[in-house]
């Protein structure tokens, strides 16, 4: 089990620090033509956070051989594939290819997503409090991951809303979409197990973690001023720019049933 | 969020009774504050805590306060019962204040956020954020609890401060924006649009007024820049908005006039006058708004001399027609001079039923509802036919000259017979009987090109202009010499153009006129339009849109 985390940990790591380096990238293109995005800069800064969080735990549970709890393992595979399928989708538009696909109507796979996440909702906080029955004590660590869970959850609830809106207006679910409401809750799961763990007294924390997720904090923060402010108007970003095009057969989704 | 639309209940736009609240907000703030300073010196920590605690709800307070809301009940309840929960929480845990403290923050912030009042999530963030830092410090310094306050309230100031900030910054951007776009609507509309103050001055006018009535430079008076007459009596604004009492004395919405800015061009024009008010409700400009009317009449003149033309159309061979059944209707009449008689009746009533067939094809044209189903179509077959049937039925020489090895055009074959219908009847009405009619068939790289040329009266170029408009005839003369109902020219370029193609005219007064027809070739395919086709215009991929998209902030995908 611990070398299965610890593999999945440095993979995502990489994944979501490569996601940090491609927004760059995507910022310097933008830049003189657009000028400062504040939510790509954001973004950045979670996946600066998310991504050398992931590399460090991975790390430290192959160097140090620290048994990791079940909890954090089954939100760490839980968010594995959509966090590499976006991933790769991003890395398809980037090299020219359409960058999404169209989930139909609503198959049988999206239809179970919502039963499946109740229930893994329910089995979490049931396998959280007999966690917590063993010991409880609130380390000043615990603050910093109380913080992330609500972030990161209210960032994937923003995203469902968006989802759900859209489907309700064209019918059917985009997979980049899709995947993306997925990685937020289930980080925010992760970052809820760490809690419990730490509750419980059976993770330290060590100065890496510490550092890296009080800077998530902020960065989440930062994330989720930037939403809330261009929904509400008083953010000006890339949104109100308008875009350059390319000509580009690829683009169009396929449909995937 | 932003306080929009009218006061809903326990809401309220009055400016003394939001700086009450607010007030009473920041009091109830720092008093919190205080307090917890002093009872920190007599070592009571849970009850400093919790009262220090108590600036979090009253912030919140002070953000609802700011977003119009006058301290309603339910914000001085939930301040109230927060602090007493948290108060009776730490007062019973003592030891774990900074913990109880941290979990009281997360449902604040929910809140908070999911309310919009990013105040009070500020608040909280900072607030844990301190509560670390001075848990650290207060195992080797003395004055954890100073430091936690005071930062509190650093905070609490700051928050309020960036609050009032957004608040501006919101209703600022929402104005702009409001202008902006009342601006685009007023200069893009297509009606005219004048604006005038009490005194007849121009204050404001949109680009279709300039081109409508061609101001003059320096034109400022009503006088000046409308000159509108009705009835052809200048309109006097001396004394008020003239206008204004001629519509309030007619049941339209509107009155007809003539706008003849410069004096010399008069220009037939709808026109409405509408008040606009100050803030306390007095008039103090009046909003004129002028549509051209010149097409409207030109057409309403036109539908006259059609229905004068069609009738005598119609009225001629009807005539005959009835002349010949009176006359076969006698007894006694010979067999021979009966059936004369009813072969021209028979002609006359093909007549009839053409006139009607282009009558009822210029409707169906006119409402939108001729749809054609483009398939192959041999031009040739079709040209051999059409010509053969004039040639026969008029006795007169028709050359057809076909190019070796023709593809097929994109069209519709009743449609195409039509056109050539229209075109060739009208070489024969206006060439001289011995004078030639030639049609040509020929292709380039995408088209094939129809030609019917002859060498009758031909037209000026104005009346080439306009020959292909609906109810349109070369003179009265050549109406009263040919006949016809002006509607067949109209129903070429209408049929020709449903068909994806274009027809043009070339013709010389007294030389005649070559009509040429383009339309696709079947084996050349249709270029891609933007957007319908593979080679459309897309965005750039942008994982920042992208992410954008997908979190419902609408971006902004459009070609250069």
């Amino acid at each position: 089990m611990t070398n299965l985390l610890a593999i999945l940990s440095v993979i995502l790591g990489a994944v979501y620090t490569s996601y940090g380096l491609l927004t760059i990238a995507d910022l310097t293109r933008g830049w003189r033509r657009h000028g400062l995005s504040h939510f790509g800069l954001a973004w950045v800064a979670m996946a600066f956070t998310c991504g050398p969080h992931h590399l460090e735990h991975g790390l430290h549970l192959l160097a140090d051989g620290r048994t990791p709890g079940g909890l954090e393992l089954v939100a760490v595979i839980a968010g594995f594939p959509a966090g590499v399928i976006w991933f790769l989708l991003r890395v398809e538009a980037t090299a020219g290819g359409r960058g999404d696909r169209i989930v139909s109507g609503s198959s049988r796979f999206v239809r179970a997503l919502p039963y499946g996440a109740v229930l893994y909702g329910v089995a979490f906080v049931v396998a959280a409090a007999a966690v917590l029955t063993t010991a409880v004590q609130f380390p000043p660590m615990v603050a910093a991951n109380v913080l992330l869970v609500g972030l990161y959850g209210m960032i994937g609830w923003y995203l469902l809303r968006s989802q759900l809106a859209n489907h309700r207006a064209i019918g059917h679910w985009s997979m980049s979409g899709l995947t993306l409401t997925v990685v937020f809750p289930t980080c925010a799961l992760m970052h809820g197990a760490w809690m419990a763990y730490q509750v419980a007294g059976r993770y330290q924390a060590d100065v890496h973690s510490v550092v890296i997720d009080w800077l998530a904090v902020p960065a989440a923060a930062y994330f989720l001023w930037v939403v809330r402010g261009l929904h509400a108007g008083t953010v000006r970003d890339w949104n109100e720019a308008t875009t350059g095009v390319v000509r580009d057969p690829a683009v169009t989704p396929s449909v995937v049933h | 969020m932003a306080a929009t639309g009218p006061p809903r209940r326990g809401e309220t736009d009055d400016p003394a009774a939001l700086l009450v609240a607010r007030l009473r907000a920041v009091v109830l703030t720092f008093a919190a504050l205080g307090a917890a300073l002093a009872f920190g010196e007599d070592g009571h920590r849970g009850l400093q805590y919790a009262l220090a605690w108590f600036a979090v709800p009253a912030a919140v307070a002070l953000a609802l306060a700011a977003d119009r809301l006058a301290v309603p009940l339910a914000a001085a309840l939930g301040a109230a019962i927060d602090v007493a929960v948290l108060a009776a929480t730490v007062l019973a845990f003592p030891d774990a204040a900074g913990a109880i403290g941290a979990a009281f923050l997360v449902p604040v912030l929910l809140s908070s956020y999911t309310g919009g009042r990013v105040l009070g999530a500020a608040v909280g963030a900072a607030g844990i954020a301190t509560i670390g830092v001075a848990d650290v410090w207060g195992r080797v310094g003395p004055s954890t609890e100073t430091l936690l306050l005071l930062t509190i309230a650093v905070v609490v100031s700051l928050a309020v401060v960036g609050r009032a900030d957004a608040l501006l910054l919101r209703s600022t951007s929402r104005a702009q924006f409001h202008e902006a776009r009342a601006s685009l609507i007023v200069e893009h509309l297509a009606e005219s649009i004048v604006v005038t103050d009490r005194n007849a001055k121009v204050t404001q006018y949109n680009a279709a007024a300039a081109s409508l009535l061609s101001i003059p430079p320096g034109a400022a008076t009503c006088e000046a820049v409308l000159g509108l007459r009705i009835e052809g009596r200048p309109l006097d604004c001396s004394a008020g908005c003239g206008l204004q009492a001629v519509e309030a004395s007619r049941d339209s919405g509107g009155v007809e006039a003539s706008a003849c800015a410069d004096g010399a061009h008069p220009v037939p024009v709808m026109v409405s006058v509408a008040e606009i008010p100050d803030a306390s409700g007095e008039t103090v400009e009046f909003l004129h708004t002028l549509r051209d009317i010149t097409k409207l009449k030109l057409a309403d003149e036109a539908k006259t001399l059609f229905l004068a033309t069609a009738t005598h159309e119609l009225k001629t061979p009807v005539t005959v027609i009835a002349g010949f059944l009176h006359a076969i209707a006698e007894p006694g009449v010979a067999d021979e001079l009966r059936s004369t008689a009813i072969e021209i009746m028979q002609r006359r009533a093909d007549e009839l039923s053409g006139i009607i067939q282009r009558v009822l094809l210029a409707s169906q044209i006119e409402s939108g509802g001729l749809e054609l189903d483009l398939v192959p179509v041999d031009a040739v077959a079709v040209a051999r036919e059409r010509t053969t049937a004039l040639a026969s039925a008029t006795a007169r020489t028709i050359t057809l000259s076909v190019e070796d090895d023709l593809p097929s055009l994109l069209g519709d074959e009743a449609a195409l017979s039509t056109v050539l219908d229209h075109l060739l009847d009208n070489a024969n009405k206006y060439s001289p009987r011995e004078s030639e009619v030639a049609v040509s068939i020929d292709v380039d790289d995408s088209a094939v090109v129809l030609a019917v040329s002859d060498s009758g009266d031909g037209m000026t170029s104005e009346q080439a202009e306009h020959c292909f408009d609906r109810f349109w005839q070369a003179d009265a003369t050549s109406r009263r010499k040919v006949g016809g109902t002006g509607i067949g020219l109209y129903i070429v370029r209408s049929l020709v153009e449903s068909m994806r193609g274009s027809v043009s005219v070339a013709s010389t007064p007294g030389e005649g006129s070559a009509f040429t027809v383009r339309l696709r070739r079947y084996d050349v395919p249709e270029p891609a339009s933007p957007g319908t086709g593979a080679d459309r215009l897309v965005p750039e991929p942008s994982i920042v849109r992208e992410f954008m998209r997908q979190i419902g902030v609408d971006t902004q995908e459009i070609a250069p």
